[in-house]
């Protein structure tokens, strides 16, 4: 099994801020897994993991960031500032359920722990081109921070991106994916503290396997989150996009809305997961998925689910897979646009859509250049 | 000039012969009517002459200036100078009204090699059609149609047509679901675009349109084909005396 081999390859390098139960957990067992079995249903994790195992040692992520944010190698801490990044990505991240990111933090060698003071604006600019990276991005209380991350990746690599937001800060997170990469993964996790807010904007091109985990938990009351991402998935080209959204504190809110297009034999998965813990009286939820099939021989799997244990929220979520909208085309028709501008004006509008509401320029001029393109 | 020439039209939708030998011709600056109950072929007739897929012609032809129409994709119609209102316009979230008909524009105006306007002043224009109509502006921002309550659909249309400037407009049914003031506003714009050089053809199942916008000939349409032709008149002893006296003869 790849998960075995990886284990033996990689201990004996494991930096000290890697905790070592991490890569225990990383065993063939654990790969090989009921639970992994399920989470992967439509993506190969061996594929997956045997692809970030081969990937060269040392990160490849740049950090621009503005004057207000310190910005330091995991390298460059104290012995105990180390010691808190190990707890961080310990307790930040399940192995569990993602048993991928030992490889990758253990890959990365190195990481960037990103800070912001209190009460401040701020901006950071992310980008990953290659390899594996780990990246915890901490907002104080207060603060506000505009992030911008990239992922160009043109080879195997994967990246762990660890938020937290301080009571009463914000997150604006857009995040580009356009590589064209043999095998992607990126795990982006939040917690958000009371009244936090945390809003992404995503869009993505797919590539041979590309997988995106992002696991959201509401930590705090009246901690929000609005969730958007756009997707083209062309022919022979995988997107695996898997979220949870935990509400775990009272009056939490959370919308997201997911959609796809898809083109040639494209394969498209989504998995949107609500969770209500007993404690979130007054939480509120919902989520939507929406596919858009142009060709024959395209594949979704979609599931949008709920898992509610408190009667006092609200919820409510759907998923559809559809076509373009044949009457929508014929009145474009009757106004004299040809049929190739009329799909065109379609598609975009089912892309735009999603975004609209984030109003992110950058993640919607990504998804046009490749729509217009072919 | 003859505009439009239907001569012995035959269609069937889902294979069920809806028109069943309709003759009618159309002149430049005619505004003709063609009134009818329920399920004589009114849209049919709107939808065959637009080129929505579905609608089979079996027999018979349609000529629009010198050009036979079946030859004709539904683009390439309206490149030729025809436009349906629709009675049910299409709500398309996401492509903006502006944009919309922005695209529109260019079509038309690439396939008739004119340069389009520059964007300022046709935006300029858009609105100046839109005010027109009591339309507000913010409707031009929003998806095309999308939460439009019936009646702001229908001035988008009239928008539409005074907007792309065609040779032959088809209104079908376009006094649906209009309250007096909308009928008055949306009728006024129909008659400012009526002129010398274009002609219109109604569809309407009520007398009410048509004393709005007064037409040259109206036909009534039976069981797929025009029983009765006349001048306005007929329109009135239609209100009057409602379809059933046609079946009398």
């Amino acid at each position: 099994m790849a998960g075995a081999r990886v284990t033996t390859e990689l201990e004996h390098d494991a930096p000290d801020w890697v905790d070592a139960q991490g890569l225990a957990e990383l065993t063939s067992a654990r790969l090989a897994s009921h639970r992994s079995a399920e989470l992967w249903k439509y993506s190969s994790l061996p594929r997956a993991s045997a692809a970030l195992a081969a990937t060269p040692y040392g990160d490849a992520i740049s950090i621009s960031a503005a004057d207000e944010l310190t910005a330091t190698r995991f390298s460059q801490l104290t012995h105990n500032a180390r010691a808190q990044v190990r707890s961080c990505v310990r307790d930040a991240i399940d192995q569990a359920r993602y048993p991928l990111s030992a490889i990758v933090a253990l890959k990365a060698g190195d990481g960037w722990l990103l800070e912001t003071p209190r009460d401040v604006n701020s901006r950071v600019h992310i980008e990953h081109s290659k390899g594996a990276g780990i990246v915890i991005l901490r907002i104080a209380d207060n603060a506000s921070v505009n992030l911008l991350e990239e992922i160009t990746l043109g080879d195997a690599g994967g990246c762990l991106l660890l938020i937290a937001l301080g009571r009463n800060a914000h997150l604006r997170h857009t995040r580009v994916s356009r590589g064209a990469a043999p095998c992607a993964w990126q795990l982006t996790h939040v917690t958000a503290a009371d009244s936090a807010t945390y809003e992404l904007c995503a869009s993505s091109l797919g590539s041979t396997l590309e997988r995106f985990d992002c696991h959201v938990q509401l930590a705090g009351a009246g901690a929000s989150a609005r969730l958007s991402g756009a997707a083209l998935v062309d022919d022979k080209t995988h997107l695996d996009q898997q979220l949870v959204i935990e509400h775990a504190h009272p009056h939490t809110e959370s919308t997201t809305r997911f959609h796809t297009l898809l083109r040639g034999k494209a394969r498209s998965t989504f998995n949107g997961r609500i969770h209500i813990h007993p404690g979130a009286h007054g939480a509120a939820a919902s989520l939507t998925n929406r596919n858009l099939a142009l060709d024959e021989g395209a594949e979704v799997n979609t599931k949008p689910e709920l898992e509610i244990y408190n009667d006092d929220v609200r919820c409510s979520h759907g998923a559809t897979v559809g076509s373009l909208d044949d009457e929508a085309i014929f009145y474009l028709l009757s106004r004299g646009i040809d049929q190739e501008r009329a799909r065109q004006l379609l598609c975009e509008a089912f892309l735009s859509e999603c975004l609209e509401e984030s109003g992110s320029d950058t993640a919607r001029d990504s998804l046009m250049e490749v729509l217009r393109r072919a | 000039m003859t505009l439009l020439a239907i001569d012995n039209l035959h269609v069937t939708v889902q294979g069920k012969p809806i028109l069943k030998g309709l003759d009618l011709t159309i002149e430049t600056g005619e505004v003709h009517a063609i009134m009818g109950p329920n399920g004589s072929g009114k849209s049919t007739l709107a939808n065959v002459l637009a080129g929505r897929p579905g609608y089979d012609i079996t027999e018979g032809s349609v000529v629009f200036r010198d050009a036979p129409l079946s030859e004709l994709e539904a683009a390439e119609r309206a490149h030729r100078g025809l436009f349906l209102a629709f009675q049910y316009p299409v709500e398309i979230p996401g492509v903006s009204n502006m944009e919309f008909l922005k695209a529109a524009n260019d079509s038309l105006c690439a396939a008739r090699n004119e340069e389009p306007a520059a964007a300022v002043a046709f935006m300029k224009r858009v609105r100046a059609i839109a005010s027109e109509l009591d339309l507000d502006p913010e409707f031009l921002k929003r998806g095309v149609n999308e939460g439009f309550s019936g009646g702001e659909k229908k001035r988008n249309e009239i928008l539409q047509l005074l907007l792309l400037q065609p040779t032959l407009a088809v209104l079908d049914e376009t006094d649906s679901g209009l309250d007096i003031d909308a009928l008055q506003t949306v009728s006024e714009g129909v008659n400012r675009f009526r002129g010398a050089h274009n002609a219109i053809l109604l569809i309407t199942h009520y007398q009410r349109l048509l004393d709005h916008i007064v037409p040259d000939h109206v036909h009534v349409l039976s069981d797929g084909r025009i029983a009765r032709s006349g001048d306005r008149h007929l329109a009135e002893k239609l209100e009057a005396e409602g379809y059933a006296w046609l079946a009398q003869g």
